[in-house]
């Protein structure tokens, strides 16, 4: 027992001599030089942060997620689906003014959202179509109807199923932005795709 | 018609009572002078005789005289000098008595031509004490009707959605129901989804609108005071724009379920549909014609939206309106002649109307920049609408001449689809004096 205490301590008295002597660990200021600096202001750069640790199987490149948590309009759960890079998509697609067309700029942003749904055929869309307030209110839902539709139509073109999508249309009644400015108008004519 | 008084008691009693304000916006001047006598009351009775003369006033064929200036303040026919009224340029005299018996108010009125020195009018009116207001309605539609041979509709009421927070997520949508002067306002429904296009039935106790309840547009028929509703229309697509014949028993509206929007009756006992227009195209807004054997409509079948007429037996149609671009959301007037409408000019909308036939001008009656959903009085005298001041929906109500005015804000929202109801029966007894 007294023969075994003995070697402990000096297996310890070794270590802390090597340790003191920088002989393992890097030692900070001990062994490295002194930045001599004319500015007192300028801050030496910092040491680069140390390399990942290598893992024995380095995996393929992780695939993003293809939908990420979002909220609708009126603050429910939805999904949101990503482009190549895991981006979330912006789903609202604006439209001019009595007009149901969809912009050629949006087709790209369309084209993803339909691969999503084709990659993920468990997954529903619903697509609300919006109105501004000008013209009369019924004739608006009618017009948020062919908005809605259009978008369907275009994502059903693209490879979506028919029992993927459901359709509603709002008219003026559900504005994001309540003015009567052309920016306002502009906001509320839309067809939006909830994925859930 | 007991179930009635007690259901709206009900009502009132466990609902919020919120009114809407009136603002005069502007007024006739070439409106006949009424002086509205003070009536005389009991002790603890309060005067109606504001009541009728706001009517009156507010009918835009009035223009009262102030009590300030009145030299006399006669209470019954004997005491009425007509020298006093033609000094001030009176053409016409109201006086009245109100006498309480119990919880039962008992008025007496006369309506007096001054230039012709003679009575036109008067009657008496009995009603519960809580029919305060109602009272003084009944005397004001009495009294118009002496003076201009037209029935009074200040006993009607007007229904209308107010929508509250909208653009948040806490958006709510209140269906209301409130007396012709905006007062008295009762909530019929409440819905965290949109309400739109509430119109009447013609018995005036019936009503029927879109819900948005179940996340698409559906038609409820809806009792109001059993509270009885159903849905009657819930098909895929949108589910829009009833309206209910002239004897009730069917409702024509639009629906895509086809595919596109077209118009359908449906028989209510039934249920079943029958579809009455076939075109690429929207077709909605459908109004039935008096005699119940026509629907006005809109439809953009020629590019934008138009008026049309139909004939649901023969399905043979005829475009109504020709002049500008949009042309929309048609209402008849009681005259069954001349029809209300949603008319673009230069980018801002209004109400006008046209003869039917298509033989005039459109006449411009609001100008302001977002006005629709115009409906008619059941006498034909007035118009109530919808239009956007400051940022906030309101009503107004402008008279059939356009010569007056009103704004009916609320303090609570925005205030939108107004639909005047029908004449309705009362609870009040009139008798003829």
């Amino acid at each position: 027992m007294e023969a075994n205490k003995l070697t402990t301590w000096l297996l310890l008295g070794v270590l802390a001599v090597l340790l003191s002597s920088c002989a393992i660990l890097p030692c900070g200021n001990d062994t490295e030089p002194v930045v001599e600096t004319t500015d007192p202001g300028e801050v030496p750069p910092p040491p680069p942060p140390p390399p990942p640790p290598p893992e024995p199987d380095d995996p393929e490149p992780e695939e993003p997620s293809p939908f990420v948590a979002g909220t609708d309009e009126e603050g429910n759960d939805i999904l949101v689906p990503t482009d190549s890079d895991g981006r979330a998509i912006n789903t609202t697609f604006n439209f001019e003014f009595d007009k149901s067309d969809i912009s050629a700029a949006d087709f790209a942003r369309l084209q993803q959202i339909a691969k999503r749904l084709i990659e993920h055929r468990d997954r529903n869309a619903t697509i609300s179509g919006h109105c501004d307030e000008r013209g009369t209110r019924e004739y608006n839902l009618a017009l948020g109807e062919r908005r809605a539709k259009a978008v369907a139509d275009f994502l059903m073109s693209a490879g979506v199923r028919e029992s993927q999508i459901t359709t509603a249309s709002f008219g003026e009644e559900v504005p994001i932005d309540t003015g009567s400015t052309e920016a306002a108008w502009a906001k509320n004519r839309r067809a939006v795709i909830d994925i859930r | 018609m007991n179930r009635v008084i007690l259901s709206f008691l009900l009502l009132l009693l466990t609902l919020p009572v919120l009114s809407l304000e009136i603002v005069i916006t502007q007024g006739n001047d070439k409106a006949s002078k009424i002086a509205v006598v003070p009536f005389g009351t009991t002790k603890g009775v309060k005067d109606m005789a504001s009541i009728v003369e706001f009517d009156l006033y507010r009918s835009g064929q009035f223009a009262p005289i102030a009590t300030e200036d009145m030299l006399s303040l006669p209470q019954s026919p004997n005491e009425v000098n007509f020298r006093d009224w033609r000094v001030l340029g009176a053409d016409y005299v109201v006086i009245g008595q109100i006498e309480k018996e119990e919880d039962e108010l008992i008025t007496t009125f006369h309506a007096f031509d001054v230039s012709l020195e003679r009575r036109l009018v008067g009657g008496k009116v009995t009603g519960l004490t809580s029919q305060h207001r109602d009272i003084a309605h009944l005397v004001a539609d009495k009294v118009f009707e002496g003076i201009t041979d037209i029935p009074g509709a200040f006993s009607t009421k007007i229904m209308y959605v107010l929508a509250k927070d909208l653009g948040t997520n806490t958006a709510s949508w209140h269906l209301q129901i409130a007396d012709s002067d905006g007062q008295n306002a009762q909530t019929v429904l409440e819905s965290l989804q949109p309400i739109m296009s509430p119109t009447w039935a013609p018995d005036g106790e019936t009503i029927a609108y879109v819900s948005f309840e179940t996340g698409q547009s559906t038609i409820v028929i809806h009792e109001i005071y059993s509270g009885d509703r159903d849905v009657v229309a819930n098909f895929e697509g949108i589910n829009s724009s009833p309206d209910f014949s002239p004897d009730g028993k069917s409702l024509v509206m639009s629906l895509s379920r086809d595919g596109d929007s077209e118009i359908y009756v449906m028989d209510v006992a039934s249920r079943k549909f029958k579809r009455v227009t076939t075109n690429r195209g929207i077709d909605t807004e459908p109004v039935w014609t008096l005699d119940g054997e026509e629907i006005v409509f809109m439809s953009d079948r020629s590019g934008n939206p138009q008026i049309y007429r139909i004939n649901i037996e023969s399905l043979q149609s005829k475009r109504l309106t020709y002049q500008g671009d949009y042309n929309a959301r048609p209402r008849l007037l009681p005259d069954g002649k001349h029809m209300l409408f949603v008319h673009r000019i230069d980018s801002t909308y209004h109400i006008v109307w046209t003869a039917l036939d298509d033989s005039g001008d459109n006449i411009v009656l609001t100008k302001n920049v977002l006005d629709e959903s115009p409906s008619v009085a059941p006498n034909g005298s007035m118009i109530i609408f919808a239009t956007k001041e400051q940022r906030k929906g309101i009503l107004g109500i402008v008279s059939v001449d356009g010569q007056v005015e009103f704004r009916l804000p609320s303090s609570e929202g925005d205030v939108r689809e107004p639909a005047w109801s029908p004449f309705l029966s009362t609870t009040l007894t009139f008798q003829q004096l």
